[in-house]
Parts: C-alpha cells; sequence; structure tokens
C-alpha cells in the first residue's frame, strides 16, 4: 500500500475538487450563524464570524486557482456540489457534522471542530498515510469523497492536515513530472482569478502558476485556518480561524505571546440570546407554501444558485462576472437577514432561515435566464 | 399571546398600513421593537394603546380596503391627537429616524424630554424603507458591490401591506 494520498494528476484534481467543495461547505452555516445575530448586538462575535466567512470565500477562490493551474476547471454547478445539511465535510472527520443553525453555544462549538488545528504527531494513532485514518463509515459522507486509488477511503483530523496532504501530493507529482522534463502547471494561465477581480475579501488572492505559488495559496490557507505550527498569531500578527473562535468561547481577546487557551487581553459580552431562532437545518418544506417566508426563502435559494453559476462560470476564464457577482452578494445578504429576521408563520417560536437546497432539474433554465428578478414570487 | 406581543403585533400591522410595507419587510428590517420602543418612550405608553385601539377599531369595522383608507384617514391621519404621531411613525420608518413632534402637539400632548430628532440607532438608517422603496443602497452604510450604480433600480413591489379582514391571522 502506498502511503501517500496522491499517486497521479487524477487524485490531485479529486482533492482540488474536494478543497473546492468543502471551502464552499462552511459557507451556509457560517453566513447563516452570522446574519442570526440581532443587530446592534455581539459586536465582537459578528466582527468574528464576518472575518471567517470572508476568508472561506479567499480559500475557495485560492483552491480554485490552484485546480485551474494544474489544468482541471472548478465545477460550482454540479449536482451535489451544495450539500444537504446537516453535513459532514468533504475531508472526512467523523466526528462531527455541520449544520445550518443559529449563533449558539453549540454551533461555537462546530465552528471551532472545523477549524481546529492538527493534531502534534505524537498524539495520532494513524494507520494511514500521514495526517489521515482509514474510514469506514463512507456512507455517511455524501460529499465528494477522499478516494486515492490505490488505498482505502481516508478521513482527515483537521482541514489542515488535508492541505497538507495536497500540498505534499503536489510536490511529489511536480518532481516526477520534471524528472521527464514536463510539470503538472499544465493549465491556462488566463483562468487565474487575480487581485483585479477579487478585492478586499479576506486577503491577497495568489495567481498560481508553478509549485512555489501553488505551495504558498495552499499554506495561505492552512495559516489563516488552523494557524502555522500550533501559533495563535501568524507572522503578520492575523490570528488564525481558530483562535478567532476560541476568544468568542473564552469572551476574551488574546495578545501576543499569550498561551492557547489562555487569552489574557481585553474582556468581552457574548449575548447568545440577542440572536433570532432559526429552525436548524431548515427546509423549504418547512414553511407554509404561499407564505412569504416560504417565497422568499424559495427566491433565496434560486438567487444562490445563480450566484454560483456566476463564479463558476467565473473560475472557467470569466472573471469580469466577479465583480458583477459582488452585487449579487449583498443582494443574499439582505434576503437572507430578512428571512432570518421572520417567525415561521405556523410555528412562530422558530424563524425562517435559508435551506440552502439547490434544483439540478430546473439548473439548465436558470442558465438560460440573464438576470434573476430579485422579487418573491 | 402576551398583551405586550399583542401590541407589538398591531403596531406592525398599523406600521405596515402607513407605509404599505408588509409584515415581512417590516421584520426584515431587524427594528420593530427598537421603534415600538421609542414610540412607547416618547408618546407614552397611553397614547399608543389608545391608537392601537382605535387602529383596531377600523380594522373592525372596515368591510373591505377601501373603506379601510377612509376610516384610516379620517380618524387617524386626520385627528389632531393621533395624525400626527402616525406620520411620525412613517418617518420613523422611512428613515430610520425620529422627528421631533410638532410645538403646538407638544404643547397639547406633552413634551417628553426625549423627544428630540435622532436616529434610532446606527442601523435604522441603513434600514429605512425608503431604500428600499426606490432601491437603492444607504450611503456609507451597505456595501452596494463595486459598479453597482451602472444596474437599474430592481424594485420589489410584491411587498405591499394588504388589507384582510380582522379575525384573519397574519
Amino acid at each position: 500500500m502506498s502511503d501517500r494520498i496522491i499517486n497521479n494528476i487524477d487524485d490531485l484534481h479529486d482533492m482540488l475538487d474536494a478543497a473546492i467543495q468543502l471551502e464552499h461547505a462552511t459557507i451556509p452555516p457560517y453566513l447563516t450563524a452570522l446574519y442570526s445575530i440581532h443587530p446592534e448586538t455581539n459586536i465582537e462575535a459578528t466582527a468574528t464570524i464576518r472575518a471567517v466567512l470572508v476568508e472561506e470565500m479567499l480559500h475557495m477562490t485560492l483552491s480554485a486557482n490552484v485546480l485551474n493551474a494544474v489544468g482541471k476547471s472548478p465545477e460550482l454547478t454540479a449536482p451535489g456540489f451544495v450539500p444537504e445539511f446537516p453535513t459532514r465535510l468533504p475531508d472526512g472527520e467523523t466526528d462531527f457534522s455541520v449544520s445550518i443553525d443559529k449563533f449558539s453555544p453549540e454551533t461555537l462549538e462546530t465552528f471551532l471542530k472545523i477549524e481546529r488545528p492538527s493534531k502534534t504527531q505524537g498524539d495520532s494513532n494513524h494507520l494511514g498515510p500521514k495526517g489521515c485514518l482509514a474510514r469506514t463509515n463512507l456512507s455517511a459522507f455524501q460529499l465528494r469523497a477522499v478516494r486515492p486509488k490505490s488505498a482505502p477511503e481516508y478521513s482527515f483530523y483537521s482541514i489542515g492536515d488535508f492541505y497538507e496532504a495536497i500540498k505534499s501530493g503536489i510536490e511529489y507529482l511536480e518532481e516526477l513530472a520534471n524528472k521527464e522534463g514536463e510539470t503538472i502547471f499544465t493549465g491556462n494561465p488566463s483562468l487565474q482569478v487575480s487581485s483585479k477581480y477579487y478585492y478586499s475579501g479576506g486577503g491577497h488572492v495568489i495567481e498560481v502558476y508553478d509549485k512555489e505559488t501553488a505551495l504558498q495559496a495552499l499554506s495561505l490557507i492552512i495559516e489563516q485556518g488552523e494557524g502555522h505550527g500550533h501559533k495563535i498569531f501568524d507572522s503578520e500578527g492575523e490570528i488564525s480561524h481558530y483562535y478567532r473562535f476560541e476568544q468568542l468561547k473564552h469572551r476574551q481577546f488574546y495578545r501576543l505571546g499569550d498561551e492557547p487557551g489562555q487569552p489574557s487581553g481585553e474582556k468581552f459580552e457574548v449575548d447568545f440570546d440577542k440572536v433570532y431562532p432559526i429552525k436548524p437545518n431548515p427546509k423549504m418544506a418547512d414553511y407554509p407554501k404561499g407564505s412569504q417566508v416560504f417565497a422568499a426563502a424559495s427566491a433565496f435559494n434560486h438567487n444562490y444558485q445563480q450566484f454560483l453559476s456566476t463564479v463558476n462560470k467565473a473560475f472557467r476564464g470569466e472573471q469580469d462576472l466577479l465583480l458583477g457577482a459582488v452585487c449579487g452578494m449583498f443582494r443574499l445578504k439582505d434576503h437572507a437577514s430578512q428571512l432570518i429576521r421572520n417567525p415561521i408563520p405556523d410555528d412562530p417560536t422558530y424563524h425562517g432561515g435559508p435551506t440552502f437546497e439547490m434544483s439540478y432539474e430546473e439548473a439548465s433554465h436558470i442558465s438560460r435566464e440573464q438576470c434573476i428578478s430579485e422579487t418573491a414570487k | 399571546m402576551t398583551n405586550q406581543a399583542y401590541q407589538i403585533q398591531q403596531f406592525i400591522e398599523l406600521s405596515g398600513a402607513l407605509t404599505d410595507f408588509n409584515a415581512f419587510t417590516l421584520n426584515g428590517t431587524g427594528q420593530v421593537q427598537n421603534y415600538y420602543d421609542t414610540l412607547n418612550r416618547i408618546v407614552g405608553r397611553v397614547m399608543v394603546e389608545e391608537l392601537l385601539s382605535k387602529f383596531s377599531a377600523i380594522y373592525e369595522a372596515s368591510t373591505d380596503h377601501e373603506k379601510f383608507n377612509e376610516l384610516l384617514r379620517k380618524q387617524i391621519i386626520g385627528d389632531e391627537k393621533f395624525g400626527p404621531v402616525a406620520r411620525n411613525i412613517i418617518k420613523l420608518w422611512y428613515t430610520g429616524m425620529w422627528y421631533q413632534m410638532a410645538q403646538f402637539w407638544r404643547e397639547a400632548y406633552g413634551m417628553s424630554d426625549e423627544d428630540v430628532t435622532f436616529f434610532v440607532n446606527s442601523a435604522s438608517y441603513a434600514e429605512g424603507l425608503l431604500w428600499q422603496a426606490i432601491d437603492a443602497n444607504p450611503s456609507g452604510a451597505k456595501g452596494p458591490g463595486y459598479g453597482s450604480w451602472s444596474l437599474p433600480p430592481n424594485i420589489n413591489f410584491d411587498n405591499c401591506w394588504q388589507f384582510k379582514p380582522f379575525n384573519h391571522t397574519s
């Protein structure tokens, strides 16, 4: 059995497809929790979730740049790309799933699990390649699973472990290719998304043309997510997602020099009561047909699907579309907020929430429409 | 339903009738409770209760939207006491701002120290219905996205308030 996850270019493509899906899968939960917070309250929690959410969008773009650089186009409109919530994450953590839900202590715990640092080598009792465990409960994973051809399915303990495996794969495959006088970076450079199109979104986007830039892009994802080498702050003084969320748990900011788990900075309030009670993992079937909540949730899903389709085109050479997609994003935000601030008519203890249910039967119809009406029908 | 929850529901209906935005849109601003509290604080709980009872009575007495509008105009908008309050509720929803009541009203019905012109909170400006009414972005307060100013407005006309028989739960 090979002890490598990635043994050929198809493995690498699979892993990067999974990476894009993984980054995207975190967006609905972060977005919903963020908009569930009452306006004007929980200032620190709002800023934290927002910062992480925006960086996930950067990570998705960076992963797409790497995939394009190694010769494959992202597929954001493929059926199943948007998971059905609650969902496992595609890098295969077995001990938690991710929900669309309000901001709460439980939600915060899940966010910490999503962003958790890699286990130090000593703790990990791994039976497979570095950073992974052989997985037996594959049926629990509806998302693109990591499937190296020559080995059983694996799950990773952390997202960082997953990206480390991609980095090793790139180094390995590029070295093999170079020996033959070739390269794996065969993608069309004109497909790269540059900072001309991606702006003020969680950091500087890195265009990927070779091994060096690919590793830079992937390292940035790891650093922003779980931090580097278990450090709270990175070399530029930016705090990683994991420790950002830990600050909310401790209700206190970290300062440079603090030890993990012991922040010593300014204290602040987190008020879990100042949150709209969204129905956990809502589905369209939970909303009475003909109600405003139903219409708004339906319009949101429609617009979200349209938005993904636009981003997909932008990742396939029409980068200009990203500029317009930003406007679409602000509209989505307004629509999601409206929905979340309204009680479900027949079940007023709960509020509405975006369901992120995509309808792939209509996909061809949607892609023909130039401009989707924003109005609830 | 608690008395306050009922009052707030009535406040939403009154606000809908005055602004012509439905309950979904009003709830969607996240400002219902803030505006209700502001109104109570400044014109007083008794006045708010009177206004809402008057509104309920009009609603019950109306058989259709036309009749309802007529009664609303005569008995609330045209009323010396309730008219200025109703107009302030409209301004509150459209701009997110409480405007000081006119001097004659203050002299007749009470001068609250808090009755000065102010923004209810920092979110209320951005949540003003006027932005939705014209599909524009509140300057400096909501990110419209670069170049969005080149797109034509896309006004939603499906969020109007509707008169329904009184006993219908909305």
